[in-house]
């Protein structure tokens, strides 16, 4: 089980003296339950491929397969990748319409035709997954804090049990606190074998948390591969409006004057690094 | 339309006032030979604008149902000497004329409407606008708001466009189904659309409001222009020129009809 992406190709006012390319031949196979980030600049595509993962858009060139079934295909189809594939969107709080979180989480799972019987578990279930207690099922959702809204508007998406989650810049606007919930609970969903694909423009952000990082700039995919690589490869290729974080330039630099620490962004394995360097030069 | 010919840098204020001239002359007018020679002043402008023909004619394809409506409309309820009858149809002469009359009528309407839109940017129209309007402040109108309102409502167009868009297709991930099923059952699922809409648009009002407000925003009075409009010479001629094309239309017109 896996999303594959042949080719891909995407031009946005195609046919108009406005045309211009959005992604052009993206080649990548998304895995169940991995945690892989696409990190790209503004305007690099990123957006534009993450709603090619559930078929909002369609390719115009090359293939999207998800779980074998291609996004190009029949629209009767179009329905049961959705369902597949849970896209929350930039600033999601935005898409709340209901008059209370029940009815606003039991959106999805009605859409897709649960069974009623059913449906009060899958909400409290996607409420307590997305870290809301059962006290907010009747409140108003127009009436919460921002990031108890973006909690809502996650749960409505994880309540149709998605086996793939897209997040498109999820931790935009959100404080500190928010930003680091908001992960461990992406983290958990992991563990319980979601598979985890996080689009942003934070490259800081997905090198502390996936596993798999794709870097896109101006609709190709320029590195692809661990956090290792891609501190590696970012040593010696600019990419651009990709801010690296300072630590990793420390490693780098560290790295160019023939210490060995390690390629990472954790400052205590770099800091443990030096320290044993330095330890085994008095030594000597 | 982005272009430059005389009529794209005319003052607004002349072309709103020839048209306005134009399209009473074009309600006026009663016989067939007239009708074609608005068509021609009309080619014959755009041809002068620099603006494709096709782009024009692009134009009338909206209302193209509601004239084909109008001239049906009138063709069968129109009273008169009878030509042909079926059941309770009746067909008449003079349905006939009137119902080609209306429709080339509405038809030129839009065609000389598009092209002062096409050759005016919107803010040129809201100036045009509100200086036109200006004489009647001493009565209360609020010209100056009204020309506001017009120029926000059509910079925020594009905007609501790509919320109503993206707010479209985060509803279809969670399974929304927007384009299935009756009438009444499609207008209640766009309810998940239209509630956050509202909510954006209430919102944004509310953030421009402030803004505009933290600029010091007090509305018309003693407010000066970046671009004043400029009545120059050619405005005069071009708009003595439009009114006498009208009145010669219109006697020649008469004349025919007299005949």
């Amino acid at each position: 089980m896996s999303i594959e992406i042949r080719d891909l190709h995407f031009v946005y006012h195609r046919g108009t003296p406005l045309e211009s390319a959005a992604l052009a031949g993206i080649d990548l196979v998304i895995n169940k339950a991995e945690w892989l980030s696409i990190v790209g600049h503004t305007g690099s595509g990123k957006s534009t491929l993450a709603q090619h993962l559930n078929a909002l858009l369609v390719p115009h060139q090359g293939q999207v397969l998800v779980d074998g079934i291609s996004t190009s295909g029949e629209s009767s189809k179009l329905r049961n990748i959705r369902q597949k594939v849970g896209l929350v969107f930039q600033y999601p709080e935005q898409q709340l319409f209901a008059e209370t979180v029940y009815d606003e989480v039991a959106f999805a799972p009605l859409n897709w035709g649960i069974k009623a019987e059913n449906l009060e578990d899958r909400v409290s279930e996607a409420l307590n997954a997305a870290g809301l207690g059962p006290e907010f099922k009747n409140r108003n959702p127009f009436q919460l804090s921002g990031g108890e809204k973006r909690r809502v508007a996650i749960a409505s998406v994880l309540a149709a049990r998605p086996s793939y989650l897209v997040l498109d810049e999820p931790t935009a606007g959100l404080d500190s606190r928010g930003k680091n919930d908001l992960l461990s609970l992406l983290a958990s969903m992991r563990e319980e074998g979601m598979g985890i694909i996080l689009i942003t423009h934070d490259l800081e952000l997905a090198l502390s948390c996936s596993e798999r990082i794709l870097v896109i700039e101006n609709g190709k995919a320029v590195i692809s591969g661990s956090s290792e690589k891609v501190i590696y490869t970012l040593g010696s290729t600019m990419v651009n409006g990709l801010i690296v974080p300072e630590i990793a330039k420390v490693a780098q630099g560290l790295r160019n004057c023939g210490w060995d620490v390690p390629l990472s962004i954790d400052e205590t394995d770099i800091a443990e690094a030096i320290v044993k360097r330095v330890r085994d030069r008095e030594i000597s | 339309m982005p272009a430059d010919s005389f009529i794209h840098r005319m003052d607004p204020r002349a072309k709103i006032l020839g048209v306005i001239f134009l399209l009473t002359g074009i309600f006026m007018v009663k016989t067939l030979l007239m009708f074609f020679f608005w068509f021609i002043i009309l080619f014959s402008l755009t041809l002068f604008s620099k603006i494709s023909l096709s782009v024009i004619l692009r134009s009338a394809k909206p209302v193209i149902i509601l004239v084909l409506f109008t001239v049906f409309i009138h063709i069968f309820f129109t009273k008169g000497q009878i030509l042909y009858s079926l059941g309770f149809i009746t067909i008449t002469l003079e349905g006939i004329q009137m119902g080609i009359h209306m429709g080339l009528r509405l038809l030129l309407l839009v065609l000389y409407a598009s092209l002062l839109t096409l050759t005016t940017s919107p803010m040129e129209l809201a100036d045009g606008l509100e200086k036109l309007f200006t004489p009647f402040k001493k009565v209360g109108f609020p010209a100056h708001e009204l020309a506001m309102m017009m120029t926000i409502a059509l910079r925020f167009i594009p905007t609501l466009l790509d919320e109503t868009d993206r707010i479209m297709k985060a509803q279809l991930a969670r399974g929304a189904d927007l384009d299935r099923g009756s009438i009444l059952k499609r207008l209640k699922a766009f309810i998940p659309v239209l509630v956050p809409l509202f909510v954006i648009v209430f919102q944004r009002a509310e953030d421009l409001a402030l803004a505009m407000e933290s600029r010091c925003y007090k509305g018309g009075r003693g407010r000066t222009r970046m671009n004043p409009l400029h009545w120059s010479k050619g405005d005069t001629l071009a708009f003595t020129a439009t009114v006498f094309m009208v009145f010669l239309i219109m006697y020649i017109d008469r004349s025919l009809v007299l005949i």
